[in-house]
């Protein structure tokens, strides 16, 4: 089971789902966001033979005196939103579930950001990627169509997670590469509080900052039903204990803590949802991008 | 019926339980390792409670059984009156079995050694030991156990007495089909006396014995001649009236089979002590008989003189002196009819039954069945 091959039902799925800014966008016509600039200039891309309908002004007719055939000028139009999807390849994000040991977090966090690149190629919009490393941020830069989508996936198919992230150190790079009214998703467990604050600082400055915190099942459901040496897989520190005995307790700090970061991320304006490794791929982003109105 | 343990001790071996048990608990807590990243919000308590759990508990279960059963195995396990006690019909070898008519739970075995199963294999050669097979039939069977017993119509080899068992038995001879066999009585042997002076005057006594032995108009049997003359090659029964001990010679042919008489205390070889063999009417013994190799020795305690043995007067010398120097054989043959066996010997125990390889057949089965477990594949790595 990849994690970049769309299952074909989440697929149908993700095409009733959009990736919605929080403002109305404010250049570009095309696209399906509301813009304030038309008639902009369009940069060339290439010349096609005519098709009925197509408009006569866009007739090259300059090409027609020379070649005698009737060629349209295309141009590539520039998406007034550009998505960037942050992914988080921390260690902590190779958790896997007792279940499913071969079925991560990060796996989820990927499947997650190819849905996500999915949604932004059906609606026309740019997207790049930033794979928060151990060692630094790896991008590609923004753009659209399908062969920038292919561009992500090969990207993200043979990162490991490994080692401690160092968003405190990554912030300046995101700073100089984002917008400041590109859509920002980051894909993490949301367990680094650098990484928290990350996205606030991102979203102070301006621009649409959104969370997708990915959790595995066992943390939502703590399964362990005997001992275990419970170790964290980034600072190492460990702890022996009972499943059953340690479970009440865990599950009601756990939630506590959750809350705790809901409420932290609504006071500083960033869009969050949460998602199990469990779950189906669409359910965090049709929460995300829910209109205001359902909320 | 009655279980028992003939060694109880050997259940100490079920402390071989603690084994399994140990090793199905003791892999539990910190060797399972796990990686969890939310572990801020894991509270670790001062002591984890532990209670006490098991792996795999039908595995365990099958390794308690085993050494359970094994334990008991050790304790030899039997069973005391589990014997059978159908009805028993013992068929001597040589008679038809078919020709005998059996209820269908009777048992029917061949008077044989080993008592095997009438049917299951080829009928057995007669025997010569029938009463001591039904003797030890017997003693065999459980007590209640009818037992009928189908004889020859002769029986060749019959006690002194009408055999004694526990029980009452049918007792059926076969009918007699054919004439037993007739039997020559031995030929009297020949006597060949060895004599010194003092010894001469006995000889008369025993010439009158061996003409009596013979048949008339047969030859005499009989040879005399001085102590230092050699034996004649055919000599079976010799007298020595001597005073002086009998040569290496004599001694040998003795103990190739020879009987010999002799008087007085000479110092003959004789393998155990004498027993008397001839009582006079007073008590007093007259002659005593011991062993020399195969061969038998008769010492007379009286010098062989008619003042000193009246007996040499008397008319059954001859055959007193014939049965001393060869005895005739015990009677033996008898009709069955006539040696049916009589009751009143006190019954024996009958050893219980072992139930050892039953136990080792399915300490066997449950020992296949953990490795069945222990081996299979859905199975983990431990214990």
């Amino acid at each position: 089971m990849s994690p970049l091959d769309l299952p074909p039902d989440l697929r149908t799925r993700l095409r009733r789902l959009s990736i919605t800014p929080r403002r109305a966008a404010v250049i570009a016509s095309a696209g399906q966001h509301a813009s304030r600039n038309r008639g902009g200039a369009q940069e060339f891309a290439q010349y096609r033979a005519y098709e009925r309908g197509d408009d006569l002004r866009q007739i090259d007719w300059k090409l027609y005196a020379r070649s005698d055939r009737f060629f349209v000028r295309d141009a590539e139009r520039e998406s007034p939103v550009t998505v960037w999807i942050v992914l988080d390849a921390s260690a902590s994000m190779a958790q896997a579930d007792l279940k499913t040991p071969t079925w991560s977090r990060f796996d989820a966090a990927r499947r997650l950001a190819a849905a996500l690149v999915e949604i932004a190629v059906n609606q026309g919009d740019r997207f790049g990627l930033v794979v928060e490393t151990a060692t630094g941020p790896m991008v590609v830069p923004p753009g659209g169509g399908a062969r920038q989508r292919d561009r992500v996936l090969l990207t993200m198919a043979p990162i490991q997670p490994a080692g401690i992230a160092r968003w405190d150190r990554d912030v300046g790079v995101y700073g100089e590469r984002f917008g400041s009214t590109d859509v920002v998703l980051i894909l993490s467990d949301g367990f680094d509080a650098a990484c928290i604050e990350t996205a606030e600082r991102l979203a102070m400055s301006g621009r649409d900052v959104a969370v997708i915190r990915v959790l595995t099942a066992d943390e939502r459901d703590f399964p362990f039903d005997q001992g275990y040496r419970f170790v964290d897989p980034e600072t190492g520190a460990q702890l022996v204990g009972d499943g059953p005995a340690l479970r009440a307790d865990f599950l009601k700090r756990f939630a506590a803590a959750r809350e705790a970061l809901s409420d932290r991320l609504d006071a500083h304006g960033v869009r969050h949802a949460e998602h199990f490794a469990d779950r189906p791929a669409d359910e965090p982003i049709r929460a995300l991008f829910r209109p205001e109105a359902a909320r | 019926m009655s279980p028992a343990l003939l060694f109880p001790l050997g259940l100490l071996a079920l402390v071989a339980l603690a084994i399994p048990l140990v090793i199905h608990i003791a892999r539990r807590t910190e060797s399972r390792t796990v990686a969890f990243a939310a572990l801020a919000w894991l509270e670790e308590r001062p002591k984890p409670r532990r209670r006490l759990r098991l792996d795999e508990l039908w595995l365990l279960a099958a390794r308690l059984l085993v050494l359970t059963l094994l334990a008991l195995w050790l304790a030899q396990p039997v069973l005391w009156g589990a014997a059978d006690t159908r009805p028993v019909v013992a068929i001597a070898p040589g008679i038809d079995p078919a020709s005998v008519e059996v209820d269908d739970d009777a048992r029917r075995v061949w008077l044989a050694p080993g008592f095997p199963e009438i049917g299951a294999g080829p009928a057995p050669a007669p025997t010569t030991e029938l009463v001591s097979l039904i003797r030890q039939l017997d003693a065999e069977l459980p007590e209640g156990a009818p037992l009928r017993i189908v004889a020859p119509a002769v029986i060749d080899d019959a006690d002194a007495q009408r055999p004694i068992l526990t029980r009452e038995v049918d007792w059926t001879p076969a009918p007699q089909t054919r004439a037993p066999a007739t039997l020559e009585a031995p030929a009297p042997p020949r006597l060949t006396v060895r004599f010194d002076a003092e010894g001469e005057a006995a000889v008369r006594y025993l010439r009158a014995a061996a003409t009596a032995w013979a048949d008339e108009g047969e030859d005499l049997a009989f040879e005399a001649a001085a102590a230092d003359r050699p034996l004649p090659r055919e000599a079976g029964a010799i007298v020595w009236l001597s005073a002086s001990t009998p040569p290496q010679a004599v001694i040998d042919r003795v103990r190739q089979g020879a009987a010999i008489l002799t008087t007085g205390d000479l110092r003959l070889p004789v393998d155990d002590d004498l027993r008397p063999v001839w009582v006079d009417a007073e008590g007093a013994v007259i002659a005593s008989e011991g062993r020399i190799g195969r061969g038998r020795a008769v010492v007379l305690s009286r010098a062989p003189k008619p003042q000193d043995l009246p007996a040499l007067l008397e008319p059954d010398f001859p055959d007193r002196l014939l049965s001393l120097l060869a005895p005739p054989p015990e009677p033996t043959r008898v009709a069955a009819a006539d040696h049916a066996p009589l009751t009143g010997a006190a019954p024996y125990d009958q050893p219980p039954l072992d139930l050892r390889p039953w136990l080792a057949l399915l300490i066997a089965l449950v020992f296949a069945g953990e490795r069945w477990l222990a081996t299979r594949r859905a199975r983990g790595p431990a214990p």
